[in-house]
């Protein structure tokens, strides 16, 4: 059995009689949220981020410590998610524990000769999925870490020369464990700035952990049956809407250029953002203009991102403050300049 | 403690800077330099070891009894350093005291300073003590200039002065300079000031000018004349006896009654037969109502002694109760005339027959219904007191209030060229006596006797009759009156007088120049001129030497001439001479003895105990001198000794006031002969206060010690008036204009388009906001303002609204956020909500807050 994936084939998507509207895609988030926040408790901030990475079309890094509930949440998306086109056998969602010892292949995918057919035939790995829990991403070695990364940058992967192309909705959740830096490989931040987010996940309060504990069984069974699945269609219909829906005022962008410039001209910043994240960062705000149900881009969205946008792709000065923290200092002028500019006349 | 770095950074150097010049206030005047600088420096310390401290895990009562301890033991140190030989011998004596002394003040004032400091950053509450401390620090320096009186610090009046400026201006600069000070503390302190925003830049600015406005202002208003208790007794004095109101009082009566009044009210009364009666009947009414004292009413004796003593003695009515009481005056006149009137009729003829007119003045109970002319003489008497109170005049009678108080500034004399009288005295003529009117002598009724004197002040330049140029010289001069005068006075003999410019307002009630022909022929050479002027009619003659007719004047007049050699003793000045010798070796000085209550003070005087003041004397004097046919007046004014004149200036005190002979002499004209009597019974007056007459003399003078510093002073008050202007002006103008942005910006939501709705109307929304003090701060998002004002549940809609249109798709324009009615609905809730939420005082003080607008972003 020939189970090549033609990219042909992967990207068509099923044809669309209508095309979605800014409330279809509003439904999107909701269903989605609701499912998320029914399985993972106290972590609802990380699951709006999580909807705009994946509305956004990005990738997201949680650095988290072990236990914390990183592969609940990817497998509760997963279970979100109909496969509307089981055709293509890609999974929903595949998890890869990384290892020292971890070949590329193991996660591309390797050709294997079938005796039967005395025919070579290409077996795919894990990252043929829509969505992908990448676990513990520095402990393997930067040959692994870069098959993945290409993989995330161009949706597509080479093995053996062949060159295939993944799902459209190919949504990669990394992680990495601050702590037991030993024999680690850190990310160079040129491959950091393939995640959208990095999303540094503290203790859930003592409310939610109280839940958590109560609801073991009831979690353990799934998400209730009663609240709706999103398709994977749905949600690339959805980043269609996000894009061509949401509007970007001029001001908006006009204040992502002078955070940029801020942050370039900071004295405690080695590296400043880069205009591939501001790229990266204008499909992020509309998303959570999405999110809150706003069909423009407020200065909010900034507000709320930047931090999780910009901060792990900050050269940080040695002995400066957290990125972070520079982030929301520069933050403050251009949207100050934003606030104010909506108050003039035009 | 500080969140912003601004404050900090501007706290603490205002703070230090606030405190050093309170400590060098506080201990000007205890310390000498060193001391001073010590304890500058351990304020300056203090506030920031106090602000370090507070910071420091130390609890509070820990760190009160640290400092405590430094205080005593630094009090102690320094004492046991000076108590103890050997560390003067290793240090020399000198260096020991100072040491000493900088030791003490400089850990003293540190920990005092440390103290205040950390209270207040520990128990905010406490800050109030710090800052009223502070301002008792600068209030105790300048208390003693309360009231406008220019008194302490000495050397920086003196400064000023020297400077050529008022100090009153330079305390008031100090005064503005310190209060912005505090201002700009109390407003970092309550970190009303934030860095970014414009409103505070400009407060920065904006404090320092408004005072200054005030300054300006308080200056154009005018600064408070000083009270009567003040030091210097710079004022016009409201304790009436002390300037003898009875006399000023007589002789004001004496004065209008005989010039105006008699015309006025009496009307015919001139004209009548019994003119002499009825002559004096207006005079007597109004002076004896004023205050019997004196003069008209009785004919031959010189009443005034009586006058003086009704004055003085309760019993018996006096001017002020006339003043005060309507009833009274009627009483008083009938009382005061009665002793008078009894005497004066019979040897007037006219008197007692005269009921009608005479009872009416003579028992005041009759006279009420006796006469129209009475009643009418009456009133206004009473309204002459109650005038008569209101001024001063220089006080012949009252040299017995000097013992006990101090004589008060009346008046400053600038001389302008350099004059010694010939005999050391300064004769200031304010009026002229020579009428003899039964006891004593008024004022004259005649128009060609007595042209020399000055009746009313000078509204323009008034020249007088020359005098005889023979002897005299010309004198100019100024004149600055502390107090009101009735009349004005000048050196003896004015040819001219003329208004000028009041000096300084503040001080003075007004000025006048004048210009005399003053004495200068020795007396020596005054003996053969002949006496009167030839010129004189008949009348006028006989009108100077109208004497009374009690024959003892005449008795002892002619024995006094015997003194003289033969064949001089028809020379007039001899004899006045004669007249003088005799008196100033036979009478006493006293203010005491005021023979009152007799019928004719100056005979009881001189035939009498011999003992009685200046007009006693001149009455005296000018008797005997007419009873030898010697033209001779009475002049009253201020006399004054050459020894007292301070340069060009002549400061006249109450008790400079005088009454003086003087007699006429073909060619010289009235020539001063004044009775000096040997024995004075009286204890000596106060010494002049040299420097108040300096003082007061630079003020009138209006001439400061730098020559250019006054041009600087012109220029600069010119300046200072035009800048003042402008700048309240312009502050006005600018609060107008305020007001109106106001208001065009709270109603612009009903006139806008649609289009510019979301943009007004959401400024409207922040506008309401901020003058209830609620505004967005720097580099907050509107969401968040509107998150963060989570009781304004309407600002949210009004934000996303606002920011829809702004942000969203600029093809759509409809919808809710270019809704009229939407705006004004959810404007409306938000006025609800701020009225629920908001205290009623917080937003009517942000709805005059012209600047409230600055803060909506």
């Amino acid at each position: 059995m020939n189970i090549e994936l033609e990219p042909k084939e992967i990207t068509e998507s099923a044809p669309i009689e209508q095309a979605m509207t800014f409330e279809g895609a509003l439904s999107v988030v909701n269903r989605l949220r609701a499912r998320l926040r029914s399985q993972v408790l106290g972590r609802d901030e990380v699951i709006d981020l999580l909807i705009i990475a994946l509305l956004a079309d990005g990738h997201v890094l949680l650095e988290d410590y072990p236990g914390s509930g990183k592969t609940t949440l990817a497998k509760a998306l997963g279970d979100c998610l109909i496969d509307d086109k089981p055709e293509d056998q890609i999974a929903a969602i595949r998890r890869i524990q990384f290892t020292p010892d971890l070949l590329p292949s193991d996660v591309t995918g390797s050709t294997i000769f079938d005796p039967n057919t005395n025919q070579f035939y290409f077996r795919p790995g894990p990252i043929f999925a829509h969505i992908l829990l990448a676990d513990e991403i520095n402990r393997t070695s930067p040959k692994v870490q870069s098959a993945l990364l290409e993989a995330m940058a161009e949706k597509q992967t080479t093995v053996d020369n062949v060159t295939r192309r993944l799902d459209d909705l190919f949504f990669v959740i990394a992680t990495q464990n601050p702590l037991d830096a030993a024999g680690t490989f850190p990310l160079p931040s040129a491959q950091l700035d393939r995640f959208l987010f990095k999303i540094k996940m503290t203790h859930i309060d003592r409310a939610a952990e109280l839940q958590v504990l109560a609801s073991i069984k009831t979690r353990r069974e799934g998400a209730p049956k009663e609240l709706p699945k999103v398709t994977r269609t749905e949600i690339i219909e959805a980043r269609k809407v996000v894009e061509d829906q949401v509007h970007l005022a001029y001001e908006i962008r006009e204040a992502l250029v002078d955070l940029a410039e801020k942050t370039r001209s900071d004295e405690r910043v080695l590296q400043g953002v880069s205009t591939r994240s501001l790229v990266l960062a204008v499909p992020a705000l509309q998303a959570r203009a999405l999110c809150e149900e706003r069909d423009f881009v407020s200065s909010e969205d900034i507000e709320a991102l930047a931090s999780r946008i910009f901060s792990h792709r900050l050269e940080v000065a040695p002995g400066a403050e957290s990125a972070e923290e520079i982030i929301k200092e520069c933050c403050k002028a251009p949207l100050e300049r934003l606030s104010r500019s909506t108050l003039t006349r035009r | 403690m500080e969140k912003t770095p601004l404050t900090t950074k501007i706290q603490l150097p205002l703070r230090a800077v606030a405190w050093a010049m309170a400590s060098l206030a506080l201990l000007w005047d205890v310390l000498f330099s060193g001391g001073l600088w010590a304890a500058m420096l351990g304020a300056i310390t203090g506030v920031f070891f106090g602000t370090r401290l507070s910071r420091s895990p130390l609890r509070l009562i820990a760190i009160v009894f640290l400092l405590a301890a430094a205080f005593l033991l630094s009090w102690v140190f320094s004492s046991l350093l000076v108590r103890y030989s050997f560390p003067a011998s290793m240090l020399g004596a000198a260096r020991t005291l100072w040491l000493s002394a900088f030791l003490r003040y400089f850990v003293s004032s540190c920990a005092v300073v440390s103290l205040l400091r950390s209270l207040s950053l520990r128990r905010p509450a406490l800050h109030a003590l710090e800052l009223s401390l502070l301002v008792a620090c600068f209030v105790a320096l300048f208390a003693a200039h309360r009231d406008g009186v220019i008194a302490r610090p000495l050397w920086l009046g003196d400064w000023a002065w020297r400077q050529g400026i008022d100090p009153a201006v330079v305390f008031l600069w100090l005064g503005g300079a310190f209060c912005s000070l505090l201002i700009w503390l109390s407003l970092v302190e309550t970190r009303s000031l934030k860095k970014e925003s414009p409103a505070s830049r400009l407060t920065w600015v904006l404090v320092p000018v408004l005072v200054a406005l005030a300054v300006y202002l308080l200056r154009s208003v005018g600064l408070p004349t000083p009270k009567t208790d003040d030091p210097l007794g710079l004022t016009k004095d409201d304790d009436r006896e002390h300037y003898g109101s009875e006399a000023s009082a007589a002789k004001q009566n004496q004065e209008k009654p005989n010039q105006q009044d008699p015309k006025k009210e009496q009307g015919g009364t001139p004209s009548k037969p019994e003119d002499q009666t009825n002559g004096a009947k207006p005079q007597d009414t109004n002076q004896n109502g004023g205050a019997k004292p004196d003069p008209n009413g009785t004919p031959v004796k010189p009443n005034d002694g009586q006058a003086n003593n009704t004055g003085g003695t309760p019993a018996q009515p006096q001017p002020d109760s006339n003043g005060n009481t309507p009833a009274q005056p009627q009483d008083a006149n009938g009382q005061g005339n009665r002793p008078d009137n009894t005497p004066q009729n019979p040897e007037q003829g006219g008197g007692q027959p005269d009921k009608p007119s005479e009872s009416q003045q003579g028992s005041g109970s009759a006279s009420q219904p006796d006469s129209n002319g009475g009643g009418s003489s009456n009133q206004p008497s009473s309204q002459e007191t109650q005038q008569n109170q209101d001024s001063q005049e220089p006080d012949l009678n009252n040299q017995d209030s000097n013992s006990q108080q101090s004589p008060s500034p009346m008046a400053v004399i600038i001389l302008g060229d350099d004059y010694s009288p010939p005999n050391e005295v300064y004769y200031f003529r304010q009026e002229v006596w020579s009428e003899f009117s039964g006891t004593r002598l008024v004022s004259t009724s005649r128009a060609d006797a007595d042209q020399d004197g000055l009746s009313t002040f000078p509204t323009g330049p008034t020249s007088l009759p020359a005098a005889p140029p023979q002897g005299r010289t010309l004198v100019h001069g100024k004149v600055a009156l502390l107090v009101e005068h009735k009349k004005p006075f000048a050196l003896e003999t004015p040819t001219f007088v003329e208004p000028i410019p009041n000096p300084d307002r503040s001080r003075f009630l007004g000025a006048y120049r004048f210009e005399s022909m003053a004495q200068t022929i020795d007396y020596k050479e005054l003996i053969g001129k002949k006496a009167g002027d030839p010129l004189w009619p008949e009348e006028l003659q006989d009108y100077y030497t109208r004497a009374p007719e009690d024959p003892r004047y005449k008795v002892l007049a002619l024995s006094l001439l015997e003194r003289l050699p033969k064949e001089r003793r028809n020379d007039p000045f001899l004899k006045a001479l004669a007249v003088k010798e005799y008196l100033d070796e036979n009478m006493s000085y006293s203010t005491k003895d005021r023979h009152a209550g007799v019928d004719d003070p100056t005979a009881d005087f001189l035939f009498g105990d011999r003992i009685g003041y200046c007009v006693h004397m001149a009455h005296a004097a000018v008797f005997l001198l007419r009873s030898l046919h010697v033209p001779a007046r009475i002049s009253t004014g201020y006399a004054i000794p050459e020894e007292q004149r301070q340069g060009s200036t002549i400061l006249l005190r109450s008790n400079n006031a005088h009454a003086w002979p003087e007699v006429y002499l073909e060619g010289v004209g009235w020539v001063i002969v004044d009775i000096t009597p040997r024995t004075n019974l009286d204890p000596p007056g106060e010494p002049l206060d040299r420097d108040l007459q300096r003082m007061l003399g630079e003020m009138a003078r209006q001439e400061p010690a730098d020559p250019h510093a006054k041009e600087r002073e012109g220029g600069s008050a010119g300046l200072g008036a035009m800048l003042s202007f402008g700048l309240s002006s312009l502050l006005i103008a600018a609060l107008l204009l305020l007001y109106a942005a106001k208001i065009w910006r709270r109603l612009a939501p009903r006139f806008s388009s649609p289009r510019e709705l979301p943009r007004v109307g959401y400024r409207t929304a922040l506008d309401l906001l901020s003058e209830a003090g609620l505004s967005r701060q720097f580099g907050e998002t509107r969401e968040a303002f509107a998150r963060r004002l989570g009781t304004f549940p309407s600002l949210r809609k009004l934000t996303r609204l606002h920011l829809s249109a702004r942000l969203g798709d600029p093809k759509k324009s409809e919808g809710a956020a270019f809704s009229k009615a939407e705006w004004q609905e959810s404007l409306r809730a938000l006025r609800a909500e701020l009225s629920t939420n908001t205290k009623p005082w917080r937003r009517w003080l942000g709805l005059f807050y012209p600047l409230s607008f600055f803060n909506s972003r």
